[in-house]
């Protein structure tokens, strides 16, 4: 009876009957060697125990590693946060300094505009100059320019006003209501100024207050260099 | 009681830090003049001790005991000046009138104290609980002291006048004599309340 | 800027890791890792009953081999066995002494004015003497009260008691007092003379309801010729003492104190 294999049977080659090989053999590649997995792993397997036996608890290397991995992961964190920081401290800073500049020439309606490094000059709606205000880092109790202050002069070198932008002071230099005394000593009176010949120091920020003066003599001794070139 | 409570108890009252074990006292004395001071300062503490304690106790088993210190100071001055960055560009008057006292956080004994005695010998959620606890405790003296000092010095809270125009100002509660003064009377009435009950030695 | 700020801290990093393992190497200190383990077992009361200047002290004279693991004897045996264990000998149990303030003056006996003054018995002693007329006698004002680490004395009717429960033999109270009647006695002795008068009877008898005239009646009881006057003044040896408590039954003004009738022998306990 025939059946499906009966076709297979018929076409298949003869035990006698050599099948028929293709003349060329491809090149059967045998891939040599372990595979990479294998290889990885025992490749951690050696070095983990060298690895640790270098780096022992308590021996200088390890000693060396930790502290480096520490402060730099620190650092690394320390840079994301700035980073995501960065733009809003300086928005906070840009619109302190136009809140500052407004406060320190207090004439409504003037446009400031920077004409030299740190110099404001402040016109009038008729283009009338109103007076200057200048950018002073004063070298505080906090280190060298850490007071960061706008002053204000108008055109008879009378100061006008005085903010102070950013500080790092002591308490008693941090506190509104001493500042405000403080710089109401300098209103409306033209340099130099030194504490201790009319001008009082706050209590507890002696050289704060040092400082603050000679910003406002350093103020008024740029617009000079100014108005003289 | 359960643990969680009693942990958290531990650092309000048993061993409130300013109180009872008598650290951090300088930026207490400094930054309790106003209670928004107080309060920002307490805050900031709070923070860089719950996240310091977070991280020493993650680290314990790998910092090796020779730079201990030095590894716990480099932890802790990371985090205090993340929280300055923060501080500055997200609440800027703050910032301004804590002034240096941010940055001393980092050296503020509280933090590296219980970094060494707890964080560095207990799980990671003991210690981060453990620093809330010690936060709040510091936080707590401070808004305390620092209500006593803003009322008497300038008769307001939190900048609020409570005090009629009429009340003479006590300068010196505004000064670090004052300060002293008000935190010996504060601590002197903690040890009382905490001693209430117990037997005296018999004379 | 941030590779600076990575690089910049992690260099310092490496540089402090090297200069702090250089440091403890060159700083090493040897540190004998058991005087942690005696510190932990001591008591920590810093008594100075050891003869030495506190715990620390003591540990570290133990570790050294300059002091016997039961030489702390606020810790008691429960000690002396921990510390013995810790060094690896046999223990060797110490003598357990206790306090005795060898006065039962107090209210009973008489004053020579009416001190009005500081409340510390060295400050009464600097005005004529003390109050007392008794020179011998306890002031009663708590000098040793206050020096006492474990507080185990107190002031009952004027005179000073010692708790022999709480007291741990530390000796601390025996120099505190300016009158120097507080001496050490062992504390299984049940029997205790507590007078220090050498006055003659007739002149103590004015002074004092029941300080020790000098009779004799007790030498004479005593059957194990553990007691003797000397100086008008009975002394027990204790080691001829066997705590029958005859010599308290006959003493005629119940001055002798006899332990066992409030709580039992303690012979049993060593």
């Amino acid at each position: 009876m025939r059946d499906d294999f009966d076709e297979v049977r018929e076409n298949s080659p003869k035990p006698d009957q050599a099948a028929e090989l293709p003349a060329e053999l491809p090149e059967l590649k045998l891939k040599r060697g372990i595979p990479f997995r294998t290889k990885a792993l025992q490749t951690l397997g050696v070095i983990g125990p060298a690895f640790r036996r270098f780096f022992k608890k308590d021996s200088m290397p390890n000693l060396v590693l930790v502290m480096a991995l520490i402060t730099s992961i620190t650092a690394a964190g320390l840079g994301a946060v700035y980073a995501v920081t960065k733009d809003t401290i300086e928005l906070n800073k840009g619109s302190a300094l136009n809140d500052a500049l407004s406060e320190v020439l207090p004439v409504p309606g003037l446009t400031f505009t920077e004409t030299s490094p740190g110099i404001y000059q402040g016109r009038d709606a008729d283009g009338g100059l109103a007076g200057f205000a200048l950018e002073i880092a004063a070298d505080g109790f906090a280190g060298k320019g850490s007071i960061e202050m706008i002053v204000g002069v108008d055109i008879r070198l009378q100061i006008t006003g005085l903010a102070v932008l950013s500080q790092r002071e002591t308490t008693g230099f941090a506190n509104d209501n001493e500042r405000e005394w403080f710089i109401s000593q300098f209103i409306g009176k033209t340099g130099p100024f030194a504490v201790g010949e009319g001008v009082d120091a706050i209590a507890g920020a002696t050289v704060s207050s040092e400082a603050v003066a000679q910003g406002v003599n350093d103020a008024l001794g740029m617009l000079e260099q100014e108005a003289s070139e | 009681m359960t643990n969680t409570m009693r942990q958290l108890k531990n650092g309000l009252l048993d061993q409130n830090p300013t109180l009872v074990l008598l650290l951090g006292m300088c930026p207490t004395l400094a930054t309790s003049t106003s209670m928004t001071n107080a309060a920002g300062m307490g805050l900031a503490a709070t923070a860089v001790l719950i996240c310091s304690n977070f991280a020493v106790s993650a680290l314990r088993k790998l910092i090796p005991e020779k730079i201990r210190i030095a590894a716990f100071v480099v932890i802790i001055a990371g985090f205090v000046t993340a929280v300055d960055y923060l501080l500055q560009a997200f609440a800027h008057d703050l910032s301004e009138s804590l002034g240096m006292f941010i940055p001393l956080i980092v050296v503020n004994c509280i933090i590296l104290a219980r970094a060494e005695a707890f964080a560095s010998k207990n799980g990671v959620l003991r210690s981060a609980l453990d620093g809330l606890s010690m936060g709040m405790g510091f936080t707590m003296a401070l808004l305390v002291v620092s209500a006593i000092r803003e009322v008497l010095s300038a008769g307001s809270l939190f900048g609020f006048r409570v005090l009629p125009e009429a009340f003479p100002p006590i300068g010196i509660m505004a000064q670090p004599a004052g300060g002293f003064i008000v935190l010996g009377v504060v601590i002197a009435v903690m040890q009382a309340v905490r001693n209430r009950g117990k037997a005296r030695p018999a004379v | 800027m941030v590779q600076y700020a990575v690089l910049a801290l992690g260099g310092m990093g490496i540089v402090l890791g090297f200069l702090l393992a250089a440091a403890a190497k060159l700083f090493y200190v040897k540190v004998d890792h058991r005087i942690g383990e005696i510190e932990e077992a001591l008591p920590g009361a810093n008594c100075g009953g050891c003869g030495y200047a506190g715990c620390s002290a003591f540990a570290a004279a133990l570790a050294g081999g300059d002091a016997e693991p039961n030489g702390c004897p606020a810790g008691g045996s429960a000690v002396a066995e921990r510390l013995s264990s810790i060094l690896g000998v046999e223990t060797v149990k110490n003598t357990r002494l206790t306090a005795l303030v060898r006065c039962s003056g107090g209210a009973r006996a008489r004053n020579r004015f009416q001190y009005e003054g500081i409340g510390d018995c060295h400050a009464a002693m600097r005005i004529a003497g003390g109050y007392k007329e008794c020179p011998y006698g306890c002031i009663g004002l708590g000098s040793c009260v206050k020096s006492c680490p474990f507080s185990a004395i107190s002031v009952v009717d004027g005179v000073a008691v010692v708790d022999h429960e709480r007291c741990t033999g530390c000796q601390t109270c025996v120099s505190s007092c300016p009158k120097n009647i507080i001496v050490p006695v062992p504390y299984y002795a049940d029997v205790n003379v507590a007078c220090s008068s050498r006055d003659r009877g007739a002149s103590l008898r004015r002074i004092c309801d029941i300080g020790c005239l000098g009779c004799r009646i007790c030498e004479k009881t005593c059957i194990h010729n553990a007691i003797h006057i000397e100086d008008n003044l009975a002394a027990i040896d204790f080691e001829k003492c066997t705590g029958c408590g005859d010599c308290a039954e006959k003493c005629p003004r119940k001055l002798i104190v006899d332990a066992k009738l409030d709580r039992g022998s303690r012979l049993m306990e060593v």
